[in-house]
């Protein structure tokens, strides 16, 4: 019984396709040039679709000094990236946007740093996912909620409490029909 | 000033007119956990397989179909993030429009998947049973 549940249970959770971000070298050196990915699909490392360039409203970089630069980006048929070479200390927060019916739905982020963290920053959807610092820990907290994860063990459900897996990590966010994707690396 | 509205109204109503009409038939699509797919492009084709209409469904996923002529019409919904259906509807009468429903229910579906692995199943053990009952 328990295992004809667990069939209905994968079976729900395949069913949506999430969308997020990686980013080719999480460390980089300055100057050094990294690609950023949109992808999308059921599983980590099989991107399987690339979103449609009309529903892509901002695919941005913030630099640490607070510089908005938008991405010039090339579609494959299973992701869209863009090529970028950071060349200012601190943080770096990369996302995308999708819109539709002028109403912005989804959100992929995903934050890089080169020598220093320095205060990060977020976009504040209200159905964003809030992160404080960049100091991924064994035990990340969340605000209360429902979230989900990816990483390259699997991926479950958690409510607050998160242990990250060594390397890359995607928590999803849904409320309200709309979704957030974070994609962190864990050293 | 008084005299330029008027203007730009009669300039802008040139040539120009409306009228409602009723009994047009309207289809949802939404996915399998019942969210609209608000926005999502659609195309219809005619039977003759050229596009009819095109654009996008409205917030609650919805859009009106009217076909001109009977035949087999198709409408093509993608919702620009890897979800899609193409559907085919047989218009035989379009004084008197008749849709259809064949798809079934996402549940049924799995029952009907899960009934034909267990089936699948217990014939083979049932075979190898009979072979292991000879020896």
């Amino acid at each position: 019984m328990k295992k004809i549940f667990l069939i209905f249970v994968i079976s729900s959770f395949l069913f949506s396709h999430d969308f997020w971000i990686e980013i080719s070298n999480p460390f980089p050196k300055e100057n050094e040039e990294i690609k950023i990915y949109i992808k999308g699909g059921h599983k980590i490392l099989e991107s399987e679709i690339a979103p449609k360039e009309k529903i892509l409203k901002e695919f941005k970089i913030i630099e640490p000094d607070g510089n908005e630069i938008s991405l010039p980006f090339k579609k494959e048929k299973n992701y869209i990236y863009s090529e970028f070479k950071p060349s200012k200390k601190g943080t770096y927060l990369v996302y995308f946007l999708f819109e539709k019916g002028g109403e912005v739905f989804y959100l992929g982020k995903s934050y890089f740093y080169i020598g220093e963290k320095n205060e990060i920053k977020n976009l504040n959807y209200d159905f964003e996912i809030f992160l404080k610092n960049l100091d991924f820990k064994e035990r990340m907290e969340f605000e209360k909620g429902n979230y989900e994860f990816m990483n390259e063990k699997g991926n479950g459900f958690f409510k607050e409490i998160y242990k990250p897996f060594k390397g890359w990590n995607c928590i999803i966010k849904r409320k309200g029909g709309k979704v957030c994707t974070l994609t962190f690396y864990f050293p | 000033m008084h005299i330029d509205l008027l203007l730009s109204l009669i300039i802008f109503s040139h040539g120009v007119d409306f009228e409602f009409f009723e009994n047009a038939k309207g289809i949802r699509f939404f996915y399998e956990d019942g969210t609209p797919l608000s926005f999502a492009e659609y195309k219809i084709y005619s039977p003759r397989n050229e596009i009819f209409s095109e654009g996008e469904l409205d917030k609650l996923g919805r859009v009106l179909f009217l076909p001109c002529e009977p035949g087999k019409w198709k409408i093509e919904v993608d919702d620009g993030m890897g979800h899609g259906i193409i559907k085919e509807f047989e218009i035989k009468d379009i004084q008197n429009i008749i849709f259809l429903k064949t798809s079934y229910p996402l549940y049924l579906k799995i029952l009907t998947g899960l009934g034909i692995i267990f089936g699948f199943t217990g014939i083979v053990f049932y075979i190898i049973g009979r072979k292991y009952a000879h020896t």
